[in-house]
């Protein structure tokens, strides 16, 4: 029964795995369909260490400068010049399990898609992509690497989750900035639902750390519009408690506290640099990537220009 | 309180509904999983308070709503009890006078006598049946309705009447109510009067025995007599105390009731106390009190006198009266026998008794110059031209002096030796009230005797009681006598088919020795003889000074009026109009104006103001007019009380109502049965006095409330 059990939920999660894959590489194919092919492949090299000649490597590789000084045989290291390292911070709390599943995607799943997607472009051109979840408060981590098998690791980390437990996004973005050592694009997806303050602290101090910050806000219509109208009780999903509320009441002060914050963190995200982007659920995700991905190209094309 | 409908006040278990419903939607709230509850708990802590205390209110509203529209369908009403009336079963026509005088207006149970008898006469109606008619009197609002099966109907009328503040006549009425029985045919006729057998009501002089029906008297009068004081007409008069000008307001007092009283008064003019006093008043009794007030520039004020005890009623606890008086006159006095030396001058002695600095309290500024300086002056400086003993040499001036009155001014053309009557006749004929004829020397016996027999003024004429304003000061002795001055020389006038003018004083032979006529906007004031001691001695006589101060003041309308005006409350009064009026616009004590058109009557325009139905000032306005109409420049003005012998509430004994009514068929009820009327039993009935309409008025009130509510709910 218990090898049942758990061939069973092997098959579930391989199917899971699958299934994310999938639609991940449907939406970044999607996404590159509306980028025009714009792939970027970087030719210049920068050198970036000596290992010991071994069989099978590549002769014109060999320090022939240093064999004269040493006599021994010395093969250089190149790294390409454009590879970045990209962190997809990913929020795996209680409040991205909404809505309700009888309402169609939920936040972390379609959170989880944008993810996916961006990892396989990332990988896709070369880069290294590394993943963070934040998951009953604690922090599932997967080191940025390269590589089409990196990948599906990065595809099984995501499928494997559940959202759960309170979101403690600031302290663990805090964690963020003591593990990536070096210069990193980070992209974190949440609904930004947790305390003000402490997000804007981290935030700068990621951004101190010299790393570049991309917000994704995934919020669903039910929060952007309070479309309600009976009284009825209201429960947090991450144990905030319950409250009876008429919401026509209610709406326009809730409408009023929900805009200021966005309006907030789109000038925390000036402020420091940062691009943001709110990602309505029931919005086509390849669509507001597309849009996203060529805004981010012209205003760096500016930049660069 | 008593209900109609009692099985309505079962609704009133539905007050519980706002609050289960609400209870209900509490609990089938169902529970619904929100992310960002943050914002909403943020929310809600917010504008739980107020939020809270709006909820509340709506569901007391909404809660009070349901018990007031079960309460307004269950149609409370409250019992009244009223003696019961047997008015008998057969058919009959009825004729229900009632009383509306003012006292009937004194305080009792229920508001006042006048409410508690509405209530009789409900009661009375309802015992009719719908073969029986009726009819309503309301003696001093003199309405009567004609005969009506329609119980409802009168019911109305009943409840719309409303109290007056006049004297009844009740036997004048109940003569009428006979008449109305006779004409309806009826085989039962009977008359029933709710009053309180106020004995002034009942001293019209009639008497009804030969009526074949019944009387009842429901008398709601108390027996033991109630305490009760009253002020008549305040009479005013001038005073002069001390060299001051003043008036001298008399009030008189009455107590009417078997205790003796203090009376404190108080004397208010415009909006301050003046003056307060105090008077002892035997048992019955009236006593006089007397209140001076010292004249100022431009006093012009509605004044009363109050009585400040409490007492059975409120109304005649008050006396109206107008003083209207005037500022500083400018007087121009052309001088036609001129001369250096002053006191040979024609106008030395006017000039003396109107300048103030001889006579310091004059109101009059006069300045002197002579025929040919009269072109220098300026007229529109001036409100009074005299003209003394002038030639009127120079046209020019006289149309001068004739545009000067047709604007408004006043002239007093007074005669002497320089005056030519046939000049005069020609240029001023339209001025003169009279044409001159020739100067008159009283003779002593037949014509051509040599000794003059100086002649007075008619005093009877001073002492008619339409007297002239002028003559007002002359109420008084300490004014002088005009009568005792000797004429040895005036003009005779012109008698004329249709006069021109008015004679305000005339000499012992019927001369007019003191015309006065209105020519346009102005007056013209004639004086017959001159006005030095050439042709008369009047002028070294006390009269003199407040005769021609008083003409002055006439011609400049700057008259102080005090209380000659005065009317009780439903008199008819009429005003004489002057000439080039075409009717008078009246304001009432109430505010309210209405137009008076004029009837014809021995050549004169007489307007009449038919009833004054409440007291206070009433200002009058002859029209055309000057605009706007304000209180200072009214024409005439009227005090009106009430008449006193209303405020004595002693009845008239059950005797004498005997003696006037057929004993036979007289039934009279006290209202506490006290004396049941003969062969009928005195028993207590009651009448419904509805509140479903409060109720209704709260519900409209309250459902606006709720309206309200949502709408400021809904805008947060």
């Amino acid at each position: 029964m218990a090898l049942w059990q758990r061939k069973s939920e092997a098959l579930e999660l391989i199917s899971r795995v699958r299934n994310l894959e999938f639609k991940a590489r449907e939406v970044a194919e999607g996404t590159l369909i509306g980028l025009h092919r714009s792939r970027h492949r970087g030719s210049s090299v920068e050198f970036s260490e000596l290992k010991p000649y071994s069989s099978g490597d590549e002769i014109r590789l060999i320090d022939w400068k240093l064999f004269g000084k040493t006599d021994r045989y010395f093969i250089k290291q190149f790294e390409d010049e454009t590879r970045i390292q990209t962190y997809l911070v990913l929020d795996a709390s209680g409040s991205m399990d909404y809505p309700e599943p009888s309402q169609g995607l939920n936040k972390f799943e379609y959170s989880r898609v944008v993810a996916g997607a961006l990892a396989y472009l990332l990988l896709g051109q070369g880069d290294a992509a590394g993943a963070a979840l934040i998951n009953k408060g604690e922090f599932n981590w997967l080191p940025a690497r390269s590589g089409e098998r990196h990948f599906l690791e990065l595809v099984e980390l995501l499928a494997k989750c559940e959202p759960a437990g309170t979101t403690r996004l600031g302290p663990l973005l805090f964690e963020l900035a003591k593990r990536i050592k070096k210069r990193s694009l980070i992209i974190i997806i949440s609904d930004f639902l947790d305390p003000e303050s402490e997000i804007e602290t981290n935030l700068k101090m990621l951004r101190h750390h010299k790393n570049e910050l991309v917000l994704f806000q995934t919020l669903s219509p039910q929060e952007l519009e309070f479309p309600f109208n009976d009284m009825s009780w209201f429960e947090g999903l991450e144990d905030e408690g319950k409250v009876l509320i008429e919401p026509g009441q209610l709406r326009k002060k809730y409408l009023k506290l929900l805009n200021g914050w966005q309006e907030k963190l789109k000038r925390i995200a000036a402020e420091l640099g940062a691009d943001y982007e709110l990602f309505r659920i029931d919005r086509n995700p390849s669509n507001l990537l597309c849009a996203y991905l060529l805004f981010r190209s012209q205003t760096q094309r500016r930049r660069a220009g | 309180m008593s209900f109609a409908s009692p099985i309505f006040l079962l609704g009133l278990f539905g007050v519980l509904i706002p609050l289960i419903i609400h209870l209900w939607k509490m609990r089938r709230a169902k529970t619904v999983r929100f992310a960002a509850i943050r914002y909403l708990l943020e929310s809600e802590q917010v504008t739980r308070r107020r939020r809270k205390f709006w909820e509340y209110l709506l569901l007391l509203v909404r809660m009070l709503i349901i018990a007031g529209l079960s309460l307004a369908l269950a149609k409370p009403y409250r019992m009244e009890s009223v003696p019961a009336l047997s008015l008998g079963n057969e058919q009959k026509s009825l004729v229900i006078i009632i009383d509306d005088s003012l006292s009937m207006q004194r305080k009792a149970a229920g508001g006042s006598l006048f409410e508690q008898g509405k209530n009789v006469a409900i009661s009375a109606l309802n015992q009719l049946t719908d073969l029986d008619q009726a009819a309503l009197i309301f003696p001093c609002a003199g309405e009567e309705s004609e005969f009506s099966k329609d119980r409802e109907l009168n019911k109305r009328r009943v409840r719309a009447a409303q109290p007056s503040f006049q004297r009844a006549r009740m036997l004048s009425w109940l003569g009428r109510a006979e008449e109305m029985l006779a004409r309806s045919g009826a085989k039962s006729k009977k008359i029933l009067v709710i009053t309180d057998l106020q004995n002034a009501s009942f001293s019209d002089g009639l008497n009804l025995s030969a009526f074949d029906g019944e009387i009842y008297f429901y008398d709601l009068g108390k027996e033991n007599g109630e305490k009760n004081l009253a002020l008549g007409a305040a009479e005013l008069s001038r005073e002069s105390i001390s060299g001051e000008e003043s008036v001298k307001v008399l009030a008189r007092v009455y107590n009417f009731s078997d205790e003796s009283a203090q009376v404190r008064l108080n004397l208010e003019l415009g909006d301050q106390v003046l003056s307060r006093g105090s008077a002892e008043l035997g048992r019955f009794g009236s006593a006089e009190k007397t209140f001076v007030i010292n004249l100022r520039e431009n006093m012009s004020a509605e004044g009363k006198i109050e009585i400040e005890n409490q007492d059975a009623l409120d109304l005649d606890n008050q006396s109206w009266f107008h003083l209207r008086g005037g500022g500083r006159v400018r007087a121009l006095v052309v001088d036609g026998d001129w001369s250096t030396e002053l006191s040979s001058r024609q106008s030395y002695f006017l000039e003396r008794a109107l300048n103030p600095r001889l006579y310091a309290l004059s109101r009059i500024d006069p300045e002197v110059v002579s025929e040919n300086g009269m072109a220098q002056a300026d007229f529109n400086n001036y409100q009074v031209i005299v003209l003394a003993d002038c030639y009127l040499s120079d046209k020019a001036q006289v149309e001068r002096i004739r545009s000067f009155v047709n604007a408004g001014g006043g002239l007093l053309i007074t005669l002497g030796a320089k005056v030519d009557a046939d000049r005069y006749n020609k240029l001023l004929a339209d001025l003169l009230p009279r044409e001159i004829r020739e100067v008159k020397v009283p003779f002593a016996g037949a014509e051509g005797a040599k000794e003059i027999q100086p002649m007075h003024i008619d005093s009877g004429f001073i002492g008619l009681p339409e007297r002239h304003p002028i003559l007002r000061p002359f109420n008084s002795a300490n004014s002088g006598d005009p009568a005792a001055a000797s004429f040895y020389k005036y003009f005779l006038l012109y008698q004329e088919l249709v006069p021109k003018g008015q004679a305000v004083l005339k000499l012992a032979d019927g001369s007019p020795i003191l015309m006065e006529k209105n020519y346009g906007q102005g007056d013209v004031v004639l004086f017959a003889s001159s006005i030095n001691r050439d042709w008369n001695d009047l002028c070294i006589h006390p009269a003199f000074l407040p005769l021609f101060h008083q003409t002055i003041f006439y011609l400049a309308r700057s008259l102080y009026e005090i209380g000659a005006k005065g009317a009780t409350v439903g008199e008819q009064i009429e005003l004489t109009l002057p000439a080039g009026k075409s009717g008078a616009l009246a304001r009432t004590s109430r505010g309210t104006e209405m137009n008076l058109n004029p009837d014809k009557q021995a050549g004169k325009s007489v307007v009449r103001i038919n009833r004054l139905l409440e007291p206070g000032i009433y200002y009058f306005w002859y029209l055309p007019g000057p605009l706007p109409r304000t209180k200072e420049n009214a024409d005439f003005i009227l005090a009106v009380n009430p008449d006193p012998q209303e405020s004595d509430f002693r009845k008239i004994s059950a005797s004498d109502l005997k003696k006037l009514a057929p004993a036979s068929a007289l039934f009279i009820q006290t209202e506490r049965g006290e004396k049941p009327a003969p062969g009928s039993q005195a028993k207590t009935s009651f009448i419904k006095k509805p509140y479903h309409p409060s109720f209704l008025l709260l519900l409209i009130i309250l459902a606006g409330l709720e309206i309200l509510i949502l709408v400021r709910s809904g805008r947060e």
